[in-house]
């Protein structure tokens, strides 16, 4: 067959149908055609609005209960405070995957706001029928002085911008919330954001970041509870208080099914040892620990050549030892952030997960050679894949280091 | 022929015995109640008539023809004993999940491709989950991947949109593809 063949044979396929017609009868029920749509997914559903003038009214009428896309994120990046509270940038970007960026909106009202607003519309417009896995709030300064609080309302009034033009087709699954110790406002947000989306959210994906570890606030909106503690104005010492803080949360937890939440913490590892070694002999001594939360994540940015990591590896190791836990060790290497995941499971079921991570990023590029270095010395473990210390492979511990490229200039 | 009753007789010698359906072309079916109850409308006809029902002058199916009622029967022969099918969707997308079927629901399918769409009407008409939900699917892998004209040549669809409004569905459904 000559090659120009398969082009036209391709070409055509692409134009003509060559199977049998499949006529559509004239008396169709329009929830015959909508059962059909929802089979589809959003793209095609936008395409079958092509078709004609019926289709095209069914989709849009059914719109409340036909598929959504599902994009992985809206990642509101910038909300700069100005003198005013209207004086302001938001901008926004929306992925589709964890990488790839589809979208950067800018939002800024200023006194000419209607017409910047009709200008943002046909953006807005676009987040029509689609349901985001996430929708987080990044950069945002955070510093008493810098008066939080209007940052927040601020995330209140984008909200309800968001549902003005969007309404409730926006879904939102996960969302990782900055919240301020003013619980008031926390309220305000949540309760806008209830408000936003009218009905059937679910809120088991919540996670807060919760700016003081003093106090640990949690209430039925979260499955997640994020620690969030600063470095600058909360410094880690010997900081007793939030070593009890976090135990008194998981030991008196009254949530239901503690064991689905998340405490993540955002420190150094300064106080953490005497943490972790209560947090140890707390878990080996529980009656049943897999009613206990299961899942901490330790995020440090700029800090990951920190020392103390390796004590506190040799800690779990030892720990391990102790209360005869079997070990799995996993490694693998990239080149610029720095994972750990210590897993202690039964079965499927985790007993205790912790998450480490340490960032390397514009800020640390002076230190780049020592970051290859620490890097380098992290390889030693990689050969170890497994050290057993007990037959009952009651629990396992596996420790994996991912490092991941990143824009590091140096 | 006698009078038969379906009152006082167990479900399983029931489902034993013959019923006449007579579709909208005055054809007559002699079809076993057991497989006639896939469908929930029969069944439910042969529940509420109860005592008064006559077996052999039969039901009445206004809404369905002879030719469809044929495949439909097909279909419940061999769905009798199935259990109930489970409709779920995305819990974020409200995507329905996609049924797996089995050689022969899929040769059933390929045989009567051309009259997808006048099952699923019987289906509907007759309230048969699976029959219905399973052809609703075919009819959207049929939609799947291709491109409106294609669509439109396939369903016998005329296209009364203009190439205004076209533009303007593309403008407003940025993320479209097509």
């Amino acid at each position: 067959m000559p090659l120009y063949k398969n082009v036209i044979s391709k070409f055509l396929n692409e134009v003509l149908y060559e199977g049998p017609l499949i006529k559509i009868p004239t008396s169709i029920s329009s929830e015959l055609i909508c059962d059909i749509f929802s089979y589809l997914g959003r793209n095609e559903l936008e395409k079958c609005q092509l078709i004609n003038r019926t289709w095209k009214s069914l989709i849009i009428q059914h719109s409340d209960f036909l598929p959504l896309y599902s994009f992985f994120k809206l990642s509101i990046e910038k909300i700069a405070l100005g003198a005013q509270l209207e004086n302001c940038i938001i901008q926004c970007s929306i992925f589709t995957s964890s990488s790839s960026l589809i979208i950067a909106l800018t939002y800024k009202p200023t006194e000419e706001e209607p017409k910047r607003i009709s200008a943002m519309k046909n953006y807005l417009e676009a987040l029509r029928n689609v349901v985001f896995q996430c929708i987080e709030f990044h950069g945002l300064p955070y510093r008493e002085e810098e008066r939080p609080m209007e940052r927040d309302l601020m995330l209140v009034r984008f909200m309800d911008i968001l549902r003005e033009y969007v309404g409730i087709q926006i879904r939102v699954v996960f969302c990782p919330l900055f919240i301020g110790y003013v619980s008031a406002v926390t309220d305000l947000f949540l309760k806008s954001y209830i408000k936003a989306h009218k009905v059937n959210i679910p809120f088991d994906n919540f996670l807060i970041w919760l700016y003081t570890s003093k106090e640990i606030n949690y209430d039925n909106y979260t499955k997640k509870i994020k620690i969030y503690v600063d470095p600058v104005t909360y410094p880690l010492t010997e900081d007793k208080t939030f070593i009890e803080a976090i135990f008194d949360f998981i030991g008196k937890c009254k949530v239901a099914k503690p064991n689905l939440y998340r405490i993540c913490v955002n420190s150094g590892l300064i106080s953490l040892l005497p943490f972790f070694e209560a947090w140890l002999d707390f878990y080996s001594n529980a009656s049943d620990p897999f009613i206990l939360v299961n899942k901490f994540y330790f995020y440090n940015r700029r800090r990951f050549l920190d020392t103390r990591f390796n004590l506190f590896t040799s800690l779990v190791m030892e720990s391990c030892q102790k209360y005869k836990k079997s070990i799995q060790r996993v490694y693998k290497k990239g080149t610029n952030y720095l994972y750990y995941l210590f897993e202690v499971k039964r079965l499927t079921n985790h007993i205790l997960k912790i998450e480490f991570q340490f960032d390397l990023d514009g800020y640390e590029a002076n230190r780049y050679d020592q970051y290859q270095e620490f890097v380098a010395n992290q390889e030693a473990p990689a050969i170890e894949k497994s050290l057993s210390f007990s037959s009952t492979t009651l629990t396992v511990i596996s420790m994996s280091c991912h490092l991941k490229m990143m824009s590091c200039k140096h | 022929m006698a009078t038969e009753s379906a009152n006082g007789v167990s479900s399983p010698e029931l489902n034993e015995r013959d019923v006449v359906i007579t579709t909208n072309d005055n054809r007559n079916f002699t079809v076993k109640i057991g497989v006639a109850r896939v469908s929930k409308t029969i069944n439910n006809m042969i529940q509420d008539l109860g005592e008064s029902l006559d077996l052999s002058s039969g039901i009445p199916l206004p809404n369905v023809d002879g030719p469809i009622f044929e495949k439909v029967l097909e279909w419940c022969e061999e769905h009798k004993n199935a259990p109930e099918i489970k409709v779920e969707q995305d819990p974020h997308t409200r995507e329905r999940k996609w049924f797996t079927m089995t050689e022969w629901e899929e040769e059933y399918f390929r045989k009567f491709l051309s009259h997808l769409w006048d099952l699923a009407m019987a289906a509907n008409y007759l309230e048969i989950p699976s029959l219905y939900y399973y052809t609703c699917q075919k009819l959207a892998e049929r939609i799947k991947g291709r491109t409106p004209e294609q669509i439109r040549e396939m369903f016998g669809i005329e296209d009364d949109l203009t190439e205004e409004e076209k533009a303007e569905i593309r403008r407003t459904n940025v993320w479209c593809t097509y």
